[in-house]
């Protein structure tokens, strides 16, 4: 079921648009057939990318999410919470506007200084909060506070005309008029961040029943901290310098799910991969169709959704003192 | 084909961010017929449009400062005369520090410091944005008027070289035997929408804009300027022509790549209904200046070019229907 969701959300993606509805044409997305008609160009170089890169970025945001939040006992981790989001765009932002880039945008230069500036912040993040619980969420909150203002300051300093727009997308997220380039780019970051994370399941089981018994298990918390971050700097940063920050995914999707998998980290990860390659998509198609020609961001409808699960959570997190995840 | 566009409010945001980053000039709301009753001796502008304005009509020495981007060759047509001129950033105490007789501002940039120059007792003359040959014409007349006797022959001059140039370009357009759809891609992603002075020129040009079928004809409540609308929308609204804006040597944007995505690129193989594709210089069509017409001078050729073929052009307007 859950598998045969984000297909058939896929599909959905593909057919409908601001411009109404388009039969998927198998033999013109396989490549075997050049498109020869606007609807066929429309359908592969616009609808194929954008869905293409949507699933992506929401299986990685969806089993990142999940990892972390078994990774540290905490309901509120995921990639935005923990600022990995906005140190990668920091990073991609830092790579296109000083770096050789002679054109803004795809390329391996901004995925790599993306995923290095996930990695870096994800790093200082979990050494800042040592203490765990909260003051690792508080340590991902004021890296990411930091990483947004050098954002803002950077595309401030650039000579760029446009900087209030880009900001925007930076900071918002977006995966309107990416290129089919762009998905080519993000998929191996992908695929390797969620072989990663997938790998992590029994570690997270084991760490569910607290750090003593996932010890006396044989799990190496050490090693699996460096997997789970690794594969969060890899996935977050390259769909960040793809997409821009897109936040909630990670937050809402492993609560969505929790209860269907028995509250077990390890079948979580995989099922909150197949559920944000759903919710993304389906907030992206939301976006395109409400907005008439003239899209609301994805970041935008995943905060919509996203913020009031986000303070629900807060909610009865502080009446019940301490709940399983 | 574009479907009647009943929401505006998230195109207003976006209109309203277009405004913000360019603001080129225009006469204004206040009465044009006064005249400065002295010849300002030191006048600072804080817009990118009323620096070329002032540097292009005012007395040498008169000029007692231009904001910073009059200086780009990317986005001004002065820029070797604005290389001459002190340079002032657009802020109230800067500006004040000058002790200008008269600032020139735009209507919707730095209105904070303008208005506090005014609060501190300096002239502030404001300029809207021009979005037609008369808004451009009535610009020089105001500026003229308010920098002095001299600066007022020169702006006769140039009304008088804009009026023919317009002249001109109308009859030629008139002359076309149809005009063709075109959508006009800006380099920041959006696109040409009715009232802007792109729209004006794309018109004057030869062209009819494929955003002005967006709007109610029968004259409801029109919205001018640019906005962003799905490329794929647009695409399939098969324009017969798409304008794409450069701007060389631009800073790395995202907001760039719209105009060079390669969906662009291949429908220029689709054959008898490929839309042609034709790049437009963008820095011309900043500032509403006379040197905007060369725009609609350089499109006049490609809409004539393009329409010649009658068998061809009928064609398409029978697949379109």
């Amino acid at each position: 079921m859950l598998i045969l969701l984000p297909l058939l959300v896929g599909w959905l993606s593909l057919g409908y648009g601001p411009s109404g509805w388009i039969m998927p044409d198998a033999s013109v997305l396989l490549g075997l057939r050049a498109p020869d008609t606007a609807s066929g160009i429309v359908m592969l170089e616009l609808r194929l990318p954008r869905t293409l890169i949507a699933m992506m970025i929401g299986a990685v945001l969806g089993a990142c999410g999940a990892a972390l939040q078994g990774l540290t006992r905490n309901p509120l981790a995921e990639p935005g919470t923990l600022g990995a989001s906005s140190t990668a765009a920091l990073g991609a932002v830092a790579a296109i506007y000083f770096g050789h880039a002679g054109s803004a945008g795809a390329g391996p230069a901004p995925a790599a200084a993306g995923l290095l500036g996930a990695g870096l912040g994800l790093g200082l993040v979990l050494a800042l909060g040592r203490g765990g619980g909260l003051s690792l969420i508080l340590a991902g909150v004021g890296v990411g506070a930091l990483a947004t203002a050098f954002i803002s300051l950077a595309l401030t300093f650039a000579p760029s005309p446009y900087a209030t727009l880009e900001m925007i997308d930076w900071l918002i997220g977006s995966v309107a008029d990416r290129t089919l380039a762009d998905a080519a780019l993000l998929g191996p970051f992908a695929a390797l961040s969620l072989v990663l994370l997938i790998g992590c399941g029994t570690g997270l089981d084991a760490l569910g029943l607290g750090e003593r018994t996932a010890r006396s298990m044989g799990v190496k918390l050490g090693r699996l901290r460096l997997q789970v971050v690794a594969a969060t700097a890899i996935g977050v940063g390259a769909a960040t310098a793809i997409a821009g920050g897109i936040g909630f995914v990670g937050l809402i999707v492993p609560h969505a799910l929790r209860p269907f998998v028995g509250h077990r980290p390890g079948r979580l990860v995989p099922a909150s991969m197949l559920g944000g390659a759903t919710l993304l998509p389906l907030a992206d198609l939301a976006g395109r169709l409400i907005g008439d020609g003239t899209e609301i961001r994805v970041g935008v409808a995943t905060a919509l959704i996203g913020a009031p699960v986000f303070l629900h959570i807060l909610l009865t997190r502080a009446r019940a003192e301490r709940g399983t995840w | 084909m574009f479907r009647p566009s009943p929401s505006p409010f998230s195109r207003a945001v976006v209109i309203m961010a277009g405004l913000f980053m360019a603001t080129p000039v225009m006469a204004a709301r206040a009465d044009p017929a006064a005249p400065a009753p002295v010849r300002p001796g030191r006048v600072v502008s804080i817009n990118l449009c009323t620096d070329q304005l002032l540097l292009r009509l005012a007395d040498p020495g008169q000029v007692a400062g231009i904001g910073p981007l009059a200086r780009d060759p990317k986005l001004s047509v002065e820029s070797a005369n604005a290389a001459l001129v002190p340079q002032v950033s657009a802020s109230a105490e800067t500006v004040h520090a000058l002790k200008p007789d008269l600032v020139l501002a735009g209507r919707f940039g730095a209105t904070a410091a303008a208005a506090a120059l005014e609060r501190l007792g300096v002239r502030v003359e404001r300029f809207r944005p021009a979005d037609s040959v008369a808004t451009i014409r009535a610009g020089l007349i105001r500026a003229g008027q308010l920098l002095g006797p001299q600066a007022e022959r020169r702006a006769a001059d140039e009304i008088a070289r804009l009026d023919a140039h317009a002249a001109r370009l109308e009859a030629l357009a008139a002359a076309l035997p149809h005009r063709l759809r075109a959508l006009m891609l800006r380099a920041d992603g959006s696109m040409v929408g009715p009232g802007g002075l792109a729209h004006a020129m794309l018109t004057l040009g030869g062209f009819s804009n494929i955003m002005a079928e967006r709007f109610n004809p029968d004259g409801r409540a029109r919205r001018g300027g640019d906005w962003r609308v799905e490329l794929e929308a647009a695409i399939r609204a098969a324009p017969d022509v798409i304008l794409v804006e450069t701007m060389p040597g631009a800073a790395p944007a995202l907001v760039h790549r719209l105009p060079r995505h390669p969906a662009l690129a291949r429908l220029t193989a689709l054959g008898g209904t490929a839309p042609d594709i034709i790049e437009v210089p963008g820095n011309l069509l900043v500032c509403g200046l006379p040197d905007a017409l060369d725009i609609a001078e350089r499109l006049l050729p490609v809409a004539a070019r393009l329409a010649a073929p009658p068998p061809a052009a009928a064609t398409r307007e029978e697949a379109k229907s």
